[in-house]
């Protein structure tokens, strides 16, 4: 992109030099998720919890020592923690991602079960908070200081600090258990089979109770950057050169305010996935936080490590896509380098 | 070429056609702070000027002076904290509903905004790039500027206009990141003239272009008014404003204090602050007027202590004081100069 003749070749060029960023960071990506990885080990070791305790339950008490030294040896917990770790990676590198302890499966198992649904929830609840943010955002700063205004400020405030456990437990007394609209919890109603229709009624309120919670940063930060913009220069020159008021805030003012929104969507990914994972336990949704929880109040490495890379992972494409988005809404950005 | 069109404009057309945009006594004040304790600013005193078709009237004067505000008050485009005082009379004589005239000063944003901006005041703004959204082309701009402005125009008039105004069609496909200083200007030059505007303001349009492109950029105003149209060409750079300008106003602390035809005001200034401007200039023997202008905070104390709020800087009257009370306008013929009795 160093030369005006290259940009002006337009988008052809561009969508290279995003596969190019593409390939970069994939390359940056694996030895994060490694080091992602050994650190899981380094901490589950340094737990006070003892694995065996879980995996034998209240069984222990039952069970004669040399028992539990034959199954402690079986399951490898007395080998060092590079060793455990060693074992478990090669094993994870021949595609064999090990057996759960504590859900007494396969982790390739669990993971396949549990994670599109949490991927629906999560995609479904990032899309509701995009959408409130851009329609709310964007009245708010249009009419500044009005009733709008005041209101989705106010209400964005207050619900930055209102946890979205909280949220979730309000929203099942007034929309479930009050009004009686939505299903309490669960992927379908007890005993229905999985269709399209019941996994769509039952998703409603635990998309919609994420996507608000994690609403109000993007609603306010849109809302600024719109304000910034709407009195900078190329929007008062759009002003001045008698276009109408609709065409100026949405053609001039906003594409301008959405390119630093972009990369704030891909700073809140954490949070999106720690909100999931409170979602998904109030509303028994069959995701993977049940299966974090689990895992890691077991000491179960197998599962905790790999449940760890795929949040990692989840963190790393959503900075990676809102890199990319940059590049393709705002032409000034230069993508190598 | 300019200065034949220049020639037969100022023959063809008397000074005194009926003016397409009059200004009366419009003074703008930005008010500091939330109440009226916490001071103002004077942008704009008592100015009064007419804009006839066929005719550049060059508004010179140091940077600060408050020309860029008084363009903007025509357009409705001042902060709120502005108030705006006095009648910009804009006369609609070409436009399909019929007759009468805007009151720009206190039209409602909704006539300015559907009516007025683009369509009947094009503004060529200051520092072009800027001005120009990033993230679109200059073509998706201009494009949309047309379409919005004159919807039955012909797409192709894109770019037919851009030509007019210097550039190549596949020049106008760039990002405003990618246009030079020259070729930004052309644009707005472009986007100005989309709707056809009878009156157009270019507010400082040659700022930080070189001397050719400056040459450049102004005989396009001059072109521009040998169409018909009236135009303000705001600008300090006095050779821009003695190339193509037909009258011209000095502006000086917020006031007009001299105005009339180029030719006579340029050749035989009569208010020291004119003739301090003319004598900086490199032809004139390049000796700058000592001091700074004031600031625009200060020049109700200053007109208090001094009265004219020049005597400050005015070599001929070193350290004289005080001339008193507002500046007296005086009328001679075509041209008008602010006198402070005993200056």
């Amino acid at each position: 992109m160093n030369t005006a003749a290259k940009t002006a070749a337009g988008s052809p060029s561009r969508a290279a030099a995003a596969g190019r960023l593409v390939l970069r960071r994939l390359g940056f990506a694996v030895p994060v998720l490694v080091i992602v990885a050994f650190g899981v080990f380094l901490l589950a070791a340094a737990s006070p919890f003892d694995p065996i305790h879980q995996y034998y339950g209240v069984q222990i008490f039952d069970a004669s020592a040399q028992d539990v030294a034959a199954v402690r040896a079986r399951l490898g917990l007395d080998d060092p923690v590079l060793v455990q770790f060693w074992n478990w990676f090669s094993g994870v590198l021949s595609g064999d991602l090990g057996i759960s302890r504590s859900m007494r499966q396969p982790v390739a198992q669990v993971v396949a079960e549990r994670l599109p649904w949490t991927i629906l929830l999560a995609t479904t609840g990032l899309v509701v908070a995009v959408l409130i943010a851009v329609v709310l955002g964007t009245a708010a700063a249009w009419r500044q200081g009005g009733w709008i205004d005041r209101f989705v400020t106010a209400i964005g405030y207050a619900l930055e600090g209102v946890p979205p456990f909280v949220l979730a437990l309000l929203s099942i007394a007034v929309f479930s258990l009050g009004l009686g609209w939505l299903p309490v919890a669960g992927l379908t109603d007890a005993g229905s089979a999985i269709s399209i229709g019941q996994v769509l009624e039952h998703l409603a309120l635990p998309a919609l109770v994420l996507g608000v919670s994690q609403s109000p940063w993007l609603v306010l930060h849109l809302r600024q950057s719109l304000l910034s913009s709407l009195s900078e220069d190329h929007v008062v020159g759009a002003r001045a050169r008698g276009l109408g008021e609709g065409i100026v805030v949405l053609r001039h003012a906003l594409p301008t305010a959405l390119l630093p929104f972009v990369n704030l969507i891909g700073t809140r990914i954490p949070e999106l996935v720690t909100g999931a994972v409170l979602v998904e336990e109030v509303f028994s949704w069959p995701g993977v936080a049940a299966a974090v929880v689990t895992a890691a109040t077991a000491v179960d490495y197998p599962l905790l490590a790999i449940l760890a890379l795929v949040a990692t992972a989840a963190v790393l494409l959503g900075s990676l896509l809102a890199d990319v988005a940059a590049i393709l809404l705002d032409p000034r950005v230069a993508a190598d380098g | 070429m300019s200065e034949t069109v220049n020639a037969t404009v100022s023959t063809a057309i008397s000074p005194r056609t009926e003016p397409l945009l009059e200004l009366d006594r419009l003074s703008v004040r930005f008010l500091l702070g939330r109440r009226r304790g916490g001071g103002e600013v004077r942008a704009v005193t008592d100015a009064s000027l007419a804009l006839r078709p066929g005719r550049v009237l060059a508004l010179v004067g140091e940077s600060g002076c408050g020309k860029s505000v008084l363009a903007s008050a025509l357009l409705g485009l001042l902060p709120a904290n502005a108030q705006v005082r006095g009648r910009a009379l804009l006369h609609r004589d070409r436009t399909v509903e019929s007759g009468g005239s805007v009151e720009l000063l206190t039209a409602p944003e909704s006539v300015l905004a559907r009516r007025v901006r683009g369509r009947l005041v094009g503004l060529v703004p200051q520092s072009a790039g800027t001005h120009l959204t990033p993230v679109r082309t200059a073509r998706a701009q201009l494009e949309e500027t047309i379409r919005r402005l004159r919807p039955r125009a012909d797409p192709a008039s894109a770019d037919e206009l851009a030509d007019w105004a210097g550039l190549r069609p596949e020049q106008l496909d760039h990002h405003p990141h990618e246009l030079s200083g020259g070729m930004a200007q052309r644009v707005a030059m472009a986007l100005a003239l989309a709707g056809d505007p009878p009156v157009v303001l270019a507010d400082e349009p040659t700022t930080g272009l070189d001397r050719p492109l400056v040459d450049r950029t102004v005989d396009q105003l001059g072109d521009i008014a040998g169409q018909g149209r009236a135009v303000l060409l705001i600008t300090h750079d006095l050779a821009a404003a003695r190339r193509v300008a037909t009258d011209v106003a000095v502006m000086y602390a917020s006031r007009i204090v001299e105005a009339g035809p180029t030719a006579e005001v340029f050749g035989e200034p009569w208010h020291p602050y004119t003739a301090g401007l003319l004598r900086a200039l490199p032809e004139g023997g390049f000796e700058p007027i000592p001091g700074h202008p004031p600031s625009l905070t200060e020049l109700e104390g200053l007109e208090r202590k001094w009265g004219c709020v020049f005597c400050q800087r005015c070599p001929e009257m070193p350290g004289f004081a005080p001339c008193t009370g507002d500046p007296e306008p005086i009328d001679h013929g075509d041209r008008r100069v602010a006198a402070h009795p005993p200056c």
